[in-house]
């Protein structure tokens, strides 16, 4: 009879459903069950002697099996549930269990390993006991987090990576809802409050904010099913997009500030039309009336207003690049220097002022007063952001270099209050800051961002609410060239700049002579003549502005050419001015050609 | 006492110069767009144009082309407040096509009056 029932018994557990396997101590199979064998698909024959790292690879076996089997054969019992899959198969939830047994002579352990589906029993549980994620590469590898929640928020299940992304810490899991995460009340929140079964979405740029305070933009998937208690169960992926949200803003708002410049100067326009008409009726008025009379002098305060309006439309017209700015080669250091020696004076005694100054290699080429003005805007509503709290303001210098270009970095840090992030995209637009207008030094960001990006720079801010702002102004900056350093084997010779404007001369030969020119300007047409006859030598390079160029001097060019001097002409003209004279010249000769306004650039551009 | 037109696509500023220039009793000729001011222009006798450069239809500069065309000596006085290219850089132009005198807005009054009557006399 024990024959018959251990023969049974042999048969139930030889066709059990779950897998059994008997391991001894030198990690061999010694005997395997039938579903063993079909689950791996293979013969006992094959199976028999064999390590189980044959069967799971080597990785599996060295960090899960082996410690189990080992302490099996000391005589534990280990169970666990795990989510794996089994060849072919896809992945099921397993109950694993370790016995140890000993045979009756008490010489040979063995451990016993059963290995039970549960994938239904589990499947009926809210709350698993062990993540089901269990593969490295879904919970820690993925870029992207994965969970499920229940319609309250609650995180049911995640993987390793939704947890980084979130800086949630193992004691910080349990219990973790999403709304603790989220800033404000998105359409993720209302689907994962009344989705129905099926429903499905994607929800982009959501922001969030990490349990330790930093805010983030993700982009979750999600999906709601039911589970067999019709429970609602949102499963998901969180991808962490701050960056490209960043950026994308960043390029939205360059694109908009550019469209608001093209408004701007309409909008000027209209403005300083209505502004002459209202002066005007002032300027009428006061001829109607006795000049000692009350409303003479209304009309004087009339008049005073409309100035100071058409000096906003200018400022305004800054912003969108059509004022002419006078630029010139100078060292940021100084400028910047030289603003924070003249705001020292107004930092109050609850503030701190530093300040770090990397030296600088090189030039920038900026308008000065309008760099300086920049700078003390700046600093100004750093110091008025911590007006009430007190705090510390940074500024720094220093050089970085990107894409083989050379940049001077500077920073103006502040702790104060910060600035709300749903205004923060738009402090640079010029309507937005108006406020900003009348207080300080009257340059709102608007006209600060139009000068730096007007000579190729950067504006940028970071901030958080209540802990205070960075403005970060990135310029390019210009090698100082030095005679040795000259790339082309012709050195440039004397730089002849003839034109009417005395200004504009004197400022761009300034800034040529620090690089290392030499020029020699000319201020009226009858000049120009003496000196190309007289002073005009090999590798001089001239710069005649239209209203001196006539047949005169192209003969007289004409001649010295024929003298054999190498020299190169560049004319300075108008936009859409009718260029009838320069054909004449044009015929047998070389020119260029700079349009008004003339800045520096357009003469280095000439010079090589 | 001199015909003067006066081409400006703003309502209320045409209004203000047609009634200062009135006051000192010249005989004014409205036009709010380019191809209005031509019409007339060539209807009446004119001694001197004031146009806004920046008008729909035909702006500024090309009428002060057109006007050249039709009475060489005629005497213009361009006004500008701005725009894409910038009060500057229109207003030079203007000038290289041979307008007498430019004002950006918002200009004097007075002194915009003194520069007309100065170019009539001439």
């Amino acid at each position: 009879m024990e024959k018959l029932s251990n023969e049974i018994l042999t048969f139930l557990l030889d066709n059990s459903d779950s897998m059994i396997s008997i391991i001894d101590n030198k990690m061999r199979y010694v005997n395997v069950n039938e579903s063993f064998c079909k689950s791996f698909r293979m013969q006992k024959n094959d199976l028999i002697g064999k390590c189980p790292s044959d069967l799971w690879g080597e990785h599996t076996y060295r960090e899960k099996i082996r410690k189990n089997i080992e302490r099996s054969l000391k005589g534990e019992k280990i169970q666990y549930r795990a989510f794996f899959d089994i060849a072919d198969s896809s992945g099921k939830f397993y109950e694993v269990t370790y016995r140890p047994f000993t045979s009756s002579s008490k010489k040979l352990s063995y451990t016993i390993i059963e290995t039970k589906d549960v994938s239904n029993e589990v499947k009926n549980n809210e709350k698993l006991p062990h993540k089901y994620i269990k593969y490295d590469f879904m919970d820690k590898y993925l870029p992207f987090g994965i969970f499920s929640c229940n319609r309250d928020g609650l995180i049911i299940e995640a993987n390793e990576t939704f947890y980084n992304i979130l800086e949630v810490d193992q004691d910080q899991r349990e219990g973790l809802n999403f709304n603790d995460l989220m800033k404000v009340d998105h359409r993720f929140s209302e689907h994962i409050r009344s989705g129905k079964a099926g429903e499905a979405g994607t929800f982009g740029q959501m922001q969030m904010v990490t349990i330790g305070g930093r805010e983030l933009f993700v982009r979750i998937s999600s999906h709601v099913r039911e589970d067999n208690q019709n429970r609602n169960i949102i499963d998901g992926t969180l991808e962490d997009v701050t960056r490209e949200v960043i950026l994308e803003r960043r390029l939205y708002q360059s694109h908009r500030l550019e469209t608001l410049g093209t408004l701007a100067g309409g909008v000027a326009h209209d403005f300083n039309t209505i502004l002459t008409t209202i002066s005007g009726y002032s300027d009428m008025t006061m001829e109607e009336v006795e000049s000692d009379s009350v409303i003479y002098k209304y009309m004087t305060r009339l008049k005073s207003a409309v100035n100071k309006a058409g000096s906003i439309i200018d400022q305004m017209l800054v912003f969108s690049k059509q004022l002419d700015q006078h630029v010139v080669a100078l060292e940021v250091d100084k400028i910047i220097k030289e603003a924070v020696e003249f705001i020292r004076s107004s930092v109050p005694d609850n503030i701190t002022l530093k300040t770090k100054y990397n030296k600088i290699d090189g030039l920038v080429y900026a308008d000065p007063t309008q760099l300086f003005r920049v700078f003390l805007n700046i600093m100004t509503n750093a110091l008025q952001a911590m007006e009430d709290g007190g705090g510390t303001m940074t500024v720094n210098l220093s050089e970085s270099l990107t894409d083989n270009k050379q940049y001077a970095d500077i920073s103006v840090a502040d702790t104060g209050t910060g600035i709300d992030p749903s205004i923060i995209d738009r402090i640079f637009e010029p309507f937005f800051t108006s406020k900003e207008v009348d207080r300080g030094t009257g340059m709102g960001l608007s006209v600060s961002h139009g000068i730096i990006t007007g000579i190729g720079g950067e504006i940028n801010v970071e901030s958080n609410s209540g802990e205070g702002s960075v403005f970060t102004l990135r310029i390019p900056l210009k090698e100082m060239r030095t005679q040795s350093e000259s790339e082309s084997d012709k050195q440039p010779g004397n730089i002849l700049f003839a034109h009417d404007n005395m200004y504009l001369s004197r400022t761009l030969s300034l800034a040529l002579e620090r690089m290392g020119f030499k020029v020699t300007l000319i201020s009226s047409a009858r000049d120009i003549g003496k000196i190309i006859e007289n002073n005009l030598s090999d590798n001089d390079i001239l710069f005649i502005v239209n209203k001196f160029a006539d047949k005169k001097i192209f003969d007289l060019l004409a001649k010295k050419e024929k003298e054999g001097k190498r020299f190169r002409v560049n004319f300075i003209m108008q936009k859409d001015t009718i260029e009838d004279k320069i054909p004449v010249y044009s015929n047998s000769r070389r020119f260029g050609i700079v349009y008004e306004p003339v800045t520096l650039k357009d003469i280095l551009s000439k010079l090589n | 006492m001199a015909g003067i037109l006066v081409v400006e696509d703003n309502d209320d500023l045409r209004r203000m110069l047609k009634e200062s220039l009135e006051k000192r009793k010249h005989k004014i000729i409205e036009a709010s767009n380019g191809r209005e001011a031509l019409n007339k222009f060539k209807s009446s006798i004119t001694d001197l144009v004031i146009t806004d450069l920046l008008m729909p239809e035909q702006d500024g500069i090309g009428l002060i082309l057109e006007l050249r065309k039709i009475k060489p000596g005629i005497k213009v006085v361009a006004i500008s407040g701005g725009g894409k290219i910038g009060p500057s850089n229109y207003l030079d132009v203007a000038k290289t096509l041979g307008a007498n005198a430019v004002f950006p807005k918002p200009f004097n009054l007075i002194q915009f009056i003194e520069e007309v009557e100065n170019l009539i006399n001439t």
